[in-house]
């Protein structure tokens, strides 16, 4: 406990310097910047970044990354306020009870509710992430192969279940993630799979690349091809969060930071879902559910604390299991690899001080959120006026040259523009990219620890669901799945009606 | 309809990868664990997308679908617009750049047409045509510079 709190001084003081600062400075307001740009995620803000960090020391590089993140989740309120437009997903809800603020002409006073509950939120999640990760992580070391391919499912099988409004499409995509992770050499033998012949293919599709091109490409394409009205911006009032808002809605607060923490250490279920279930938890607890959706401060509250407390709660599998919580984390995830970070249950054996660095990291970009959610207020309504016609090709010229930067190879960039001109095709016929995202990184997980397991039980299967945690994660599993059967859905919905009669109709 | 098709495509396209899954080397000259084989986790996934696939087209109903992103109420996407942008972005990647030309000229060329073009039919209406395209000149011209520049002398990267 006390050499946790030790590390985290040596960590925080660590990044008393001018260049750490400055880092966290410049990487928190261009997070901020893109998440309130519409069309323009947090994925892609880590994305793009990690090409260009790619040669600085891992410290900086990850204290950008995690900057990026938080800036990027909290910055979408802004526009969700302003224009009734989420800045990113995970700020949708935000868009109910904010803009109806705005509209009421407290738009200065929901910013300050948004930055209230996201600086609460953040710093709830980064509690758990100092508390939970070592624990998971000291749980994690007992589990095996089995586990670890469960997790490694499930993470897809439930990013496919939530993202998708049709979870078999969101399946769909988690599975070709997985298949395009398993292009290339194979991790326990170096046998060529589905290269035909290509030296290119042989090293498989390099990360960053697709990323870049899943998340970069595709969002440049759907932007450019929508029409978009420059934004009406609302008159809006001072931002500076009040101090009755917080002490009035401290359940909420705590209520909506539980939930967006838990939420987020689920694997692949992200920030928009924490968002999400903390509204409808507070609208169903409230005294006053029929303010809601009408500038209701308590449904803001809980959107913003909820979206923000997942971003550190998704930190935590990401570093105890290496099973991303969300597509974020995910790249957050690559790019710790890439710097040769190696996380999973032995970092806390190997090198413990990094998850302290981390939490040091997201405290850090927690206060810069602070102060330049109050301090960007007007930079960020003259950036918002920036058409998008200017503002997409430069982004696309950065697509190209950040895939380019990574290996200085021409291949890169064709991996790119592929892989975003088919992430933009399935967007449009309603496959989500976040769980082909989080098939990609868990792909290698899973192929090699199926293998591993089958090789343990000499073909057996039953250890998979005989082993107390796997077979946990194996009824999960098999409930994710079966609950969208619709004969298993509507006895399930019958069941509820039943168990609750008379709480059925108040979400 | 177009959720029968595309179930069948994806049934297509899963038998192909459970068949060149089963076709691979299984290593038997290296006297490997044949619960090793590198095939068996493609086949596996081959296998999962026929079933998948195969749900989406027998099917009752066709599951009304929103995409990922959340749309504003003023947007729209327009063929000419997804036919525009593709045509730029995969002919700068694939067609322009690596070909030898100098990457700052390339990239600059890309902005100016990019943003002439997707404003042309607003600043046509508006009769700015003339500003329109000195703006994008000027911002071509700006953001290429600074994006070299910050590559090359900043962040040392060699450039395509």
């Amino acid at each position: 406990m006390f050499s946790g709190l030790d590390a985290l001084g040596v960590s925080l003081v660590n990044f008393l310097n001018p260049t750490a600062l400055a880092y966290t400075f410049g990487a928190t307001v261009l997070g901020i910047v893109v998440g309130a740009l519409p069309g323009l995620s947090a994925t892609l803000a880590i994305s793009l970044l990690t090409t260009l960090t790619i040669k600085l020391p891992p410290n900086d590089a990850i204290l950008i990354l995690i900057c990026a993140y938080v800036g990027a989740i909290y910055g979408g309120s802004r526009t969700a306020i302003l224009l009734n437009i989420p800045g990113t997903a995970a700020n949708a809800a935000a868009c109910l009870d904010g803009h109806a603020l705005a509209r009421k002409g407290e738009a200065g006073r929901a910013m300050g509710i948004a930055t209230s509950g996201s600086v609460l939120g953040t710093l709830f999640g980064l509690l758990c992430l100092a508390l939970f990760t070592p624990m998971l992580g000291e749980v994690a070391l007992s589990f095996g192969a089995y586990e670890f391919f469960w997790l490694a499912l499930l993470g897809v099988l439930m990013s496919g279940n939530v993202v998708a409004a049709d979870p078999v499409r969101g399946w769909i995509a988690g599975v070709l993630g997985i298949f395009v992770a398993c292009i290339g050499q194979d991790g326990l033998y170096a046998h060529e799979r589905f290269t035909f012949g290509s030296t290119d293919l042989a090293g498989g599709f390099q990360l960053i690349p697709v990323l870049v091109g899943a998340f970069g490409f595709s969002e440049v394409l759907v932007v450019m091809s929508e029409r978009a009205a420059r934004p009406a911006i609302a008159s809006f009032g001072s931002a500076l969060p009040r101090v009755g808002d917080v002490l009035r809605h401290w359940k909420t607060i705590l209520r909506s930071g539980a939930i967006g923490t838990g939420i987020g250490i689920l694997p692949g279920v992200g920030e928009d879902m924490a968002a999400w279930s903390s509204y409808a938890v507070a609208k169903r607890l409230s005294p006053e559910p029929e303010t809601f959706g009408r500038g209701s401060v308590d449904g803001l509250m809980a959107a913003e604390t909820g979206d923000n407390a997942a971003v550190p709660g998704a930190i935590i599998p990401a570093l105890a299991l290496a099973i991303p919580g969300s597509a974020p984390s995910a790249v957050l995830l690559a790019a710790m690899i890439i710097h040769g970070v190696q996380p999973g249950p032995m970092l806390m054996v190997q090198n413990p001080a990094f998850v302290y660095q981390v939490v040091a990291m997201v405290l850090v970009a927690t206060l810069a959120i602070l102060v330049f959610g109050l301090v960007m207020i007007r930079p960020l309504l003259v950036l918002l006026r920036v058409p998008r016609t200017v503002m997409m090709p430069i982004i696309f010229v950065l697509c190209v040259v950040g895939s380019y930067s990574i290996a200085s190879r021409l291949f890169d960039v064709w991996v790119m523009l592929g892989f975003g001109a088919a992430a933009f095709l399935m967007r449009r016929f309603g496959y989500p990219v976040a769980p082909f995202v989080l098939g990609l990184v868990l792909g290698d997980i899973l192929d090699k620890n199926l293998r591993r397991a089958l090789t343990l039980s000499d073909g057996d299967l039953t250890p998979f669901v005989t082993r107390p945690i796997s077979a946990v994660l194996a009824a999960i599993a098999v409930f994710v799945l079966l609950s969208n059967v619709p004969a298993v859905g509507a006895a399930l919905g019958r069941l509820k009606a039943r168990v609750l009669p008379s709480t059925g109709g108040a979400a | 309809m177009a959720d029968r098709w595309f179930g069948l495509g994806w049934a297509v396209l899963g038998t192909a990868i459970a068949a060149e899954s089963w076709r691979m080397d299984r290593l038997e000259q290296q006297h490997i664990n044949p619960w090793t084989v590198p095939g068996l986790v493609p086949g596996l996934l081959g296998l999962l997308l026929v079933v998948f696939g195969l749900a989406m087209t027998f099917r009752r109903r066709a599951v009304s679908v929103i995409g990922d992103a959340p749309a504003a109420d003023d947007t729209r996407a327009e063929p000419w617009r997804v036919a525009l942008a593709l045509v730029l972005t995969l002919g700068f990647g694939f067609g322009a750049i690596g070909t030898g030309l100098p990457f700052g000229l390339v990239c600059s060329a890309f902005i100016f047409l990019a943003i002439t073009l997707f404003e042309w039919p607003e600043r046509r209406q508006a009769g700015t045509l003339a500003r329109g395209v000195a703006i994008a000149a000027l911002v071509a011209g700006g953001s290429a510079l600074a994006i070299t520049t910050v590559f090359r002398d900043v962040f040392l990267v060699r450039l395509p």
